[in-house]
Order: structure tokens, then C-alpha cells, then sequence
């Protein structure tokens, strides 16, 4: 009976023992949070009302062990399943922040559903598991059909995410917008990598890289695999909000739920920019003189656009939204650098600029009111009197977001524009303007600073600012864990950025070794 | 373990940045007590600070003594290496001792004087890490990290509305100055590291391979080093942060940040300026010696031209830093030495100024001189006071910072004639203006003044506690500089024989 089906499909025995020998090991964490998916459902389905509570823990344990589960990973080096998924120390890497950013934002988000009044939430939590693995798949991605299905497999989460408040029009329309945009950006990828495919004859990562390395972009190919590369990079610089393609960004961050969108500024910026690393460094590597003009420029619109445009924004998640925008034009610094520091440096900002944003996010969550949205800067006004232990929190981020030293973000910013100067020639321009917009960038952050510690809330002093939380409330004791993750690892990874930084060394050599000492 | 094993240097480092952690976690402790251990952490720190001051005495003593390090990133060559040599020694023990004075001063503080300690010791833990570091982007990281508390202190415990704008504006101007230096610093790393060598900013390493730049390289990175310290100084035209700053930050607080935190944008002119790109900096001395010049001048007039006490105080002081530069632009001997005694001097003279302004405004409740007068009779040991501090920012021979201007001008004299004589003209500037802030308050009719409390009374016991050794530090310098000069003396020479053969070896 069996035999006879597969040879009716025309599977042979010899394809049965193929199938044995794929390493399956190499994917747990895809397994897990995607099996979490279902699990969660189920839950979601079999569990009374009363017990619900149970499904966001569950989520959590799935996330938590999903990222547990790189550490046990069979870790063939290399690339796996036909060259279509890469296992090496980057991948593990990225894990631990995807997915531990994904487990954190699952361990913050009762509390915030609960005051938003949302009481189904199977799906919210099903959802988030299946944005974490397609932000994971992206990333060790090795082909470029997986990169686009994982591309899609997050994206489409993440659109329902964002409009999931059922009875708020901001959220709503954030949905709505995210969807259309990025649809629009997906499909220009998509065109680019067909493009690509049609010029190089693949769209394996190894053999479209062998193919460039081997063949002068010139003819009729040059001008395919060019255009592709110019679709591809649009498709990129929408994903991360470099400016000009950012135009979405702060609407779909203000609307979206508070805790989607600490996801998105975080995972999603992250498993980008890896998977691009990945892409751009790697596989477009032989014709990085076409690309990094071109991310050059972009880097720089983005750092100044993005930081002025911080500058004037009231409310607190725009002005986030902003200040991602500005972080994605210091991040892509680090993919034009393109030299050792710059990938270990890229990967490291990437985990710095992963807890420190965390870490914001978790203050605007424990501070938003019930109608969790419109939250302004004002509404910080003498938070430091409510709440000392959420104002210096925030403080911390912030200034590590700023940059100053001994956070991580200080050694973040230290690494991608040594990385720059490094790398000598015009790339010191890009140091030098992410210097000046960094000033730029304090001024704002200061700004909620000024407000928390040295502003009385509007109207009579001591008087609870409207919108913001009843004075009383603390932030339920999950919440706290995130803040205090998130505060630990801030200053933790930058007094301890050594063992990072190799960490991200060793991750980024899959692409290339850093060197600690000076070539000849 | 000889006592010479002990991380002291670390230690007087760090023992004010625990002070401040375990201060802004002990929200359960009587705050008098918290006060009283304060300041006895703070005299401790004074200890420690003459402890490492101590082989340097001798005045035979050159180069950097005691001294721990680590490695810290290797791929940007960030090593924890702290050290002194007899120049950061004596900062050190400046430091040391503006901060007991904060501290000690800092006791009346009403709102929260909990988190007014802990800030005033994160400044002074910072200004100490800055003067001990020895290497580049270790100094870097304290650099910054003397801005956070420095923030705190004049944004929540500054006078008026205007505070908050003030500390903004400072920690913007500092920081847009110190990022270029950052760019210097990593350029440094991946530029002067020969071939095949671990990355490294160890400064004694950097200065030995700086000569194998090209000048213009060298031009660069000197002036995106000066871009920091220019604005911490502050000079012409940088200074527009300083009088706000100035006028909102409290007394004690402005101890530490006018006495001891401008020292560093000098201490970084002379240590990673002119030490570290010795051709560059003497390419450039005539443009910061004019720039010195033009704040001595512009500080002394705006001094003039001022009605409020203390920002008469904070012209005064950039005046007066402007005199410290010029010093250590004069490139020899008599002025570097003459600079940094000053940086000492100024560094006594200024906190105990600002914080007898504060005892007056308490008695007054007004900081304007046009409102005052006549006061002598009500206060005569206040006013006592007054003149001793004034007479010894004017310049007085026999006060302590005569000796430093006598060196500074003798010093700029054999760099440019034409620098003693302007310098001296600020000095006539400063005899002016001092007076005139003298008469103003204590002199000539006494004003019609409702809020005068005239239950106060002469100075009381903590205040005679805290000016009387400031007093007599400054008649002590004033008539013994060589105290300090003596244990400078050779450092200054060593490290002046040493950069000029690196300016002239290459």
C-alpha cells in the first residue's frame, strides 16, 4: 500500500534514507516556536475561560526553551537541508536575541492586554510565536526562497498584530497601512530576487555568490542582477525604515499594541538587518562597490532624517519610532564598513540596541493608561516622584540609546564607527555625521529625561496626569522581570562588552574573522 | 601583599562612584547619618588622595607611579589602565578635596539630599577617573560619565526655572565637543598601532607612535581633541554654557564643577593636547593663546558688565581659566607649571568664592549687587571673608593665586611679549570688576531691603568650619607655592624634554 503510493509520487527508498539524514537538529528553535503555535491554539481551544491565563505562560516557556534549545542545537557548521537554511554560531546567535526579545515581549504583554480590556488572546499569543520564527528562519536563512517565505511568515503576523486592538482606530488603521506598504515592499523584493534568479540562474545564497565572484556584472546580466540588487535593497530599506522609505514607521508604531511594537522595533529590525548582513556582505559581497554607494547614502539620510524628526515628536512612541528610524542609519554604518569590526560590531549593536529598546518599551507599557495609546512625553512628567525605580530605568535606556558610556550602547556606537574610520576613505564621513546626529539624538532623549526628573505634571502640582497611569499601580511582577532584564543587560553587556563582542565575533565569522591586531 | 600592591589608584577611583550607589539605594537610613558617613567616605578619599601624592613629595619623581590595568575590549584597544604622575597627583587631590567640600557643604540641602550626594560623588568618582586614566578611551569613558551627575546637578537642584535649559544646554555643548574627540581617539587606535600589533591606546604607546603620523594627520586629531576640552574649559567662543550653568547650579555643586571639572578640559589640553601631538600643538599655540587671551579679556569685561553675583562669579572663572591655557600654550616651562599650580589655586579659590556667595544670598535672599550695600556693619566677617577671597582672585601678591599668574604671564612672556601684555591687562580687568563686586555689597549706603532676614546673623561655626581652611590653604599657597611647584617642577620638565624630542625627532 505504502510502496504503492510512493511510486506513484515517485519517491524511492534511496529518498527515505535522504530524508533520515537531514539534520533536523539544526532547526529546533524552529520547531519549537512554530510547534508553539499549535500548541498554543490548542490550549487556547481546550482550556476553560478561567484558566486562559495559562495560555501567555505557556507561549512564554515554548519562547524561553526555544531559545534554550541553540545551546543543545546540533550544530553541523555550515549550511544544512540543501544548502537552504545556514547553522552556524550566528544563527545561534541571532536566536538567543530574536527569540529571547520574543519571550520577553510575551512575558510583558498580559499585563498590558489585560488593561486594554483584550480577553481572547490565544491567537495574540500564536501570532507572536509565529512572527518569532519567521524572525528566526530570516536569519539563517541561506537561500533566497526561504528568506522570502520566512520574510512573509513574520510579516503577516506581525500586520494582524499591529490591528489587534479591537476597539482603537489608530490600530486599526496602523494594521491596515502596514499591510499595504509593506506588501508593496514585499513585492518589489520579490520581483528583485526573480531578477537575480534570472541573471545568475539560482537562488541559493552559495551559488548566486559563486556566480558574481566568477562573472563581471556586465551585459544584459549585469543589468539584471543590478536591477534586482537596486529592488532588493528597496525592499530592505522599507523593512528597516531607512529614510526615504521610513514614511510608515511611526504611524504603524503608534497605533500598533505597545508591545507589538517593541517587537518590531526590535525583532524585526534585527532579524533585517542579520539576514541582510548575511545577504549584502555575503552573498552581494563580490559587487560591494554596486551596493554600499547606495547604503551610504542611505545611512546618512537616515541618521540626520531620523533624528531630527525625533526632535520635534510629542508623542513617547513616535519619538521611538523616530529614534529606530535613526538606529537603522547607524546599523546600516555598520553593513557598509564592511570590515571585521563592522560585522562582529553590527551584531553586537544589534543585541545592545535590542535590550536597551526592550527596556524603553517596558516603561512606556508600565506607564500607558488604559486607553494605550496617545501616551505623550508630558505624560512623564514627575515620574520620578510615582515611580523612582521605572524613571531611572528609563533613564538608563535612554542613555544608553544616547550612547554615553559604560552602557551598551556607548560600545555599540563605539564599535560601528571605529569600524567605519577603520575602514578608512569616505566611510569617516559616516563616523563623523553619526557623531553630530548623535548630539541630536541626546537632545531628544534628554528630553523625556527633563520630564521625569525636573518637570511637575501638567496642571496642579502632584496632580495625576491624565492619561497616565493611576499612581498606585506598579507593574505587574512579569513586567518588572522584562524592565529588570532589560536594565541588567543594558549596563551588564556594556561594562561586560568584551565576552559580547567576542561572542559576536565568533558569530560574525561566518563571514569573517575579526582581527585584533592591525594588518600589515 | 605590600602596601604598594593595593589598587589604590582603583580604589580612589571607585570609593566615591560605591558611595554614590550605596546613597541612591539607602532610601531606610536616618539621612544625618547617611550625611556624616558622607562626609567621612569623602575624608577618606582626601587620604587616599594624598597617599598617592606621596611618592611624588620627594620632588624627584617623574613619570606615572603606582597603577593598575586589565584588558578590557581588545579590538578597540580599551585597557583599564589607571595611573598618576605628579601632575594628575595633585589634580587628584584637588578633586579629592573639592569633593569633601561638596559634600560637606552639601548638608543643608533640603529636597532630596540623599540623591544631591550620590550625584556630587558620581562628579567627583569621574573627575578622579578622568585625571588617572592612562588610557585613551578609558579617559573617553570617564569623560562622559562626569556629564550624567553633572546633568542631575543642575537640572533638579538648580535656583530658577531656567535650570533645566541650562543643564541641557551643557550637556549638549559637552558632548557635541567630546564625540570629535571620541572620532580621535578611534582613529588613533587603528592608525598609530603598527603592523602586526595588538590594537592599543595605551598612552605612553600613542604618544611614542604619534611622530610617525603626517602633520596633517597629527593637525587633525590635535584639534578634534581640543574640540572636547575647548568646550569643558570653556573658551571664547564655547563658553555660552558656562554662565547659565553657573548662576543655577547650587553652591556646593558648583565646587566640584567650576573647582575640579573645568580643571579637566585644561588637564586634557596639556596632557592629550600638547604632551601627546607636541607638533601640533605647537603649530597651534598662537591660535589657542589668542583664543586664552580673548577669554581673559571677554570674561573680565562680561565680569564687568555683570549685576548678578554669580555670574560676575562664572566670568570671573572663565576669565580666569582663560590665564590657565594661555599657561599651558606657552609650551615651556614657567607656563605649564604656572597653569597647572593655577589649576590648584583656581580650583581653592573659586568653590570657596561661589559657596561664600551662597552664605550671603541666605542672609539676603538676593544675588544682585545693584540691591545690595552697605552690609559691612551688619556682617563684618563675612564681609572679612569677601575680601580675603576677592583679594586672591584679583591676584594679590602673597594669596595664592599670584603665583600662578606670575608664572603663566613670566611663562607667556618667553613664548610672545605680546601675550604677557594682554594677559596683564586682564589682570588690571580683574582688579576692577572685584572691587567693584566688593563695594557693591558691602560698601556704601545700605538699600531699603524687605528681604533681608535681619535675625541673621555674622558667619555661624559650620561655616567658619568650612572657609576657615579654605582661607588658610589660600594665604599657604599664597606665600609657599613651591609646595606644589616643587613636586611639578620635574614631572613638567620630563614630560616637556620628552615631547619636544618626539616633536623633533620625526
Amino acid at each position: 500500500m505504502i510502496s504503492s503510493i510512493l511510486a506513484q509520487v515517485k519517491i524511492t527508498q534511496s529518498d527515505l534514507d535522504a530524508l533520515g539524514k537531514v539534520e533536523w537538529g539544526a532547526l529546533w528553535p524552529a520547531w519549537l516556536a512554530g510547534g508553539g503555535v499549535l500548541i498554543v491554539l490548542l490550549a487556547d481551544l481546550v482550556l476553560p475561560k478561567s484558566q486562559r491565563w495559562l495560555i501567555s505562560w505557556v507561549a512564554f516557556v515554548v519562547l524561553a526553551l526555544a531559545t534554550a534549545s541553540t545551546f543543545w542545537m546540533d550544530m553541523p557548521k555550515g549550511t544544512v537541508f540543501q544548502n537552504m537554511i545556514a547553522a552556524d554560531e550566528m544563527s545561534r546567535f541571532l536566536a538567543v536575541i530574536v527569540l529571547g526579545v520574543a519571550a520577553l515581549v510575551v512575558l510583558a504583554s498580559p499585563d498590558y492586554l489585560s488593561r486594554i480590556g483584550i480577553e481572547a488572546t490565544g491567537e495574540y499569543y500564536a501570532l507572536i510565536l509565529a512572527a518569532a520564527t519567521g524572525m528566526w528562519l530570516i536569519t539563517v536563512a541561506a537561500h533566497f526562497m526561504v528568506f522570502f517565505v520566512a520574510l512573509e511568515l513574520f510579516s503577516l503576523a506581525l500586520y494582524i498584530l499591529c490591528g489587534f486592538l479591537p476597539r482603537s482606530v489608530r490600530s486599526h488603521e496602523s494594521g491596515f497601512k502596514y499591510f499595504l506598504l509593506s506588501s508593496f515592499a514585499s513585492a518589489f523584493l520579490l520581483y528583485g530576487i526573480a531578477l537575480i534568479f534570472g541573471a545568475t540562474g539560482s537562488t541559493g545564497y552559495s551559488q548566486v555568490q559563486q556566480y558574481l565572484t566568477t562573472n563581471h556584472v556586465t551585459g544584459n546580466n549585469g543589468i539584471l542582477v543590478l536591477l534586482g540588487l537596486a529592488m532588493v535593497t528597496v525592499g530592505f530599506a522599507f523593512k528597516i525604515s531607512a529614510i526615504p522609505f521610513h514614511m510608515w514607521t511611526p504611524d504603524v508604531y503608534e497605533g500598533a499594541p505597545t508591545p507589538v511594537t517593541a517587537l518590531m522595533a526590535v525583532g524585526t529590525k534585527t532579524a533585517i538587518v542579520a539576514a541582510f548582513l548575511r545577504v549584502y556582505t555575503g552573498v552581494f559581497g563580490p559587487i560591494g562597490d554596486q551596493w554600499k554607494p547606495i547604503i551610504f547614502t542611505l545611512a546618512i539620510l537616515t541618521m540626520i532624517g531620523g533624528n531630527l524628526l525625533a526632535v520635534s515628536q510629542q508623542n513617547i512612541k513616535r519619538l521611538l519610532a523616530y529614534s529606530a528610524v535613526a538606529h537603522a542609519g547607524y546599523l546600516m554604518i555598520g553593513l557598509v564598513a564592511d570590515n571585521s569590526l563592522s560585522r562582529s560590531g553590527l551584531l553586537f549593536y544589534l543585541l545592545g540596541y535590542t535590550v536597551m529598546t526592550l527596556g524603553a518599551f517596558a516603561v512606556v507599557m508600565a506607564v500607558e493608561g488604559p486607553q494605550g495609546e496617545n501616551l505623550q512625553i508630558s505624560d512623564f512628567a514627575g515620574l520620578n516622584k510615582r515611580h523612582p525605580w521605572l524613571a531611572a530605568i528609563m533613564t538608563i535606556c535612554l542613555l544608553s540609546l544616547a550612547g554615553i558610556p559604560p552602557t551598551v550602547g556607548f560600545f555599540g556606537k563605539a564599535f560601528i564607527f571605529g569600524a567605519a574610520i577603520q575602514s578608512g576613505g569616505w566611510n569617516i564621513a559616516l563616523a563623523i555625521v553619526g557623531i553630530v546626529t548623535s548630539v541630536i539624538a541626546a537632545f531628544y532623549y534628554f528630553r523625556i529625561i527633563v520630564q521625569m526628573y525636573a518637570a511637575q505634571p501638567a496642571g496642579e502640582p502632584e496632580a495625576e496626569p491624565a492619561s497616565a497611569r493611576a499612581a498606585a499601580g506598579k507593574p505587574a511582577p512579569s513586567l518588572a522581570f522584562v524592565l529588570f532584564v532589560a536594565v541588567v543587560a543594558t549596563i551588564g553587556l556594556g561594562i561586560l562588552a568584551n565576552f559580547a563582542l567576542d561572542w559576536a565575533n565568533t558569530a560574525a565569522s561566518v563571514i569573517g574573522a575579526i582581527s585584533t591586531t592591525r594588518g600589515s | 601583599m605590600t602596601f604598594s600592591d593595593f589598587p589604590l589608584v582603583s580604589i580612589t577611583i571607585f570609593l566615591p562612584f560605591v558611595a554614590a550607589a550605596l546613597l541612591l539605594v539607602a532610601s531606610k537610613v536616618n539621612v544625618r547619618a547617611l550625611y556624616w558617613l558622607s562626609v567621612v567616605v569623602a575624608v577618606v578619599n582626601l587620604v587616599l588622595a594624598f597617599v598617592l601624592l606621596s611618592p611624588f613629595l620627594g620632588g624627584n619623581s617623574t613619570g606615572f607611579k603606582w597603577g593598575e590595568e586589565f584588558t578590557w575590549v581588545k579590538q578597540v584597544g580599551l585597557r583599564y589602565q589607571v595611573s598618576v604622575d605628579g601632575i594628575s597627583a595633585w589634580l587628584i587631590v584637588l578633586a579629592a578635596f573639592l569633593g569633601l567640600v561638596a559634600v560637606f557643604a552639601g548638608g543643608g540641602v533640603a529636597e532630596r539630599p540623599r540623591y544631591f550626594w550620590a550625584a556630587l560623588f558620581g562628579l567627583e568618582g569621574g573627575i578622579i577617573g578622568v585625571f588617572a586614566s592612562t588610557n585613551l578611551l578609558l579617559f573617553y569613558i570617564f569623560w562622559e560619565v562626569m556629564l550624567i551627575p553633572a546633568y542631575f546637578l543642575i537640572s533638579s537642584w538648580g535656583e530658577t526655572n531656567f535650570r533645566v535649559r541650562a543643564a541641557i544646554r551643557f550637556v549638549l555643548f559637552t558632548l557635541a565637543g567630546s564625540l570629535f574627540m571620541l572620532v580621535g581617539i578611534l582613529f588613533l587606535a587603528f592608525v598609530t598601532t603598527p603592523a602586526g600589533a595588538e590594537f592599543s591606546l595605551d598612552y605612553l604607546q600613542v604618544q611614542k607612535n604619534i611622530a610617525n603620523l603626517s602633520s596633517e594627520t597629527q593637525n587633525w586629531l590635535f584639534l578634534a581633541f581640543a574640540a572636547a576640552f575647548i568646550v569643558k574649559v570653556p573658551l571664547v567662543p564655547f563658553h555660552s554654557w558656562l554662565p547659565d550653568a553657573y548662576a543655577e547650579a547650587p553652591a556646593p555643586a558648583l565646587a566640584l564643577i567650576a573647582g575640579a571639572m573645568s580643571k579637566t578640559g585644561a588637564y586634557g589640553f596639556l596632557r592629550f593636547g600638547v604632551f601627546l601631538f607636541p607638533a601640533a600643538a605647537a603649530e597651534f599655540a598662537p591660535w589657542f593663546a589668542a583664543l586664552a587671551l580673548v577669554g581673559i579679556i571677554y570674561g573680565a569685561l562680561a565680569a564687568l558688565g555683570e549685576r548678578d553675583i554669580k555670574r560676575i562669579l562664572a566670568y570671573s572663572s572663565l576669565s580666569h581659566m582663560g590665564f590657565i591655557v594661555l599657561g599651558i600654550f606657552a609650551i615651556n616651562n614657567q607656563g605649564v607649571n604656572g597653569a597647572v599650580l593655577q589649576m590648584v589655586n583656581h580650583g581653592i579659590v573659586t568653590p570657596a568664592l561661589f559657596l561664600a556667595a551662597a552664605a550671603l544670598y541666605t542672609r539676603t535672599g538676593t544675588n544682585r549687587i545693584d540691591l545690595l550695600g552697605g552690609l559691612q556693619n551688619r556682617w563684618p566677617r563675612l564681609a572679612a571673608l569677601f575680601l580675603v577671597l576677592g583679594l586672591a582672585s584679583l591676584g594679590l601678591p602673597g594669596l595664592n593665586q599670584f603665583a600662578g599668574e606670575f608664572l603663566i604671564i613670566g611663562g607667556a612672556f618667553l613664548s610672545s611679549p605680546v601675550y604677557a601684555a594682554f594677559a596683564v591687562f586682564g589682570v588690571v580687568l580683574a582688579a576692577w570688576y572685584i572691587m567693584r563686586f566688593f563695594q557693591g555689597v558691602w560698601h556704601g549706603p545700605e538699600p531699603d531691603l524687605s528681604q533681608i532676614n535681619s535675625n541673621a546673623t555674622d558667619m555661624r561655626q559650620a561655616e567658619f568650619v568650612l572657609f576657615v581652611p579654605l582661607v588658610l590653604l589660600i594665604v599657604l599657597l599664597g606665600v609657599a607655592p613651591s609646595l606644589i611647584t616643587g613636586v611639578l617642577d620635574p614631572t613638567v620638565n620630563e614630560w616637556l624634554r620628552l615631547t619636544t624630542q618626539v616633536a623633533l625627532g620625526r
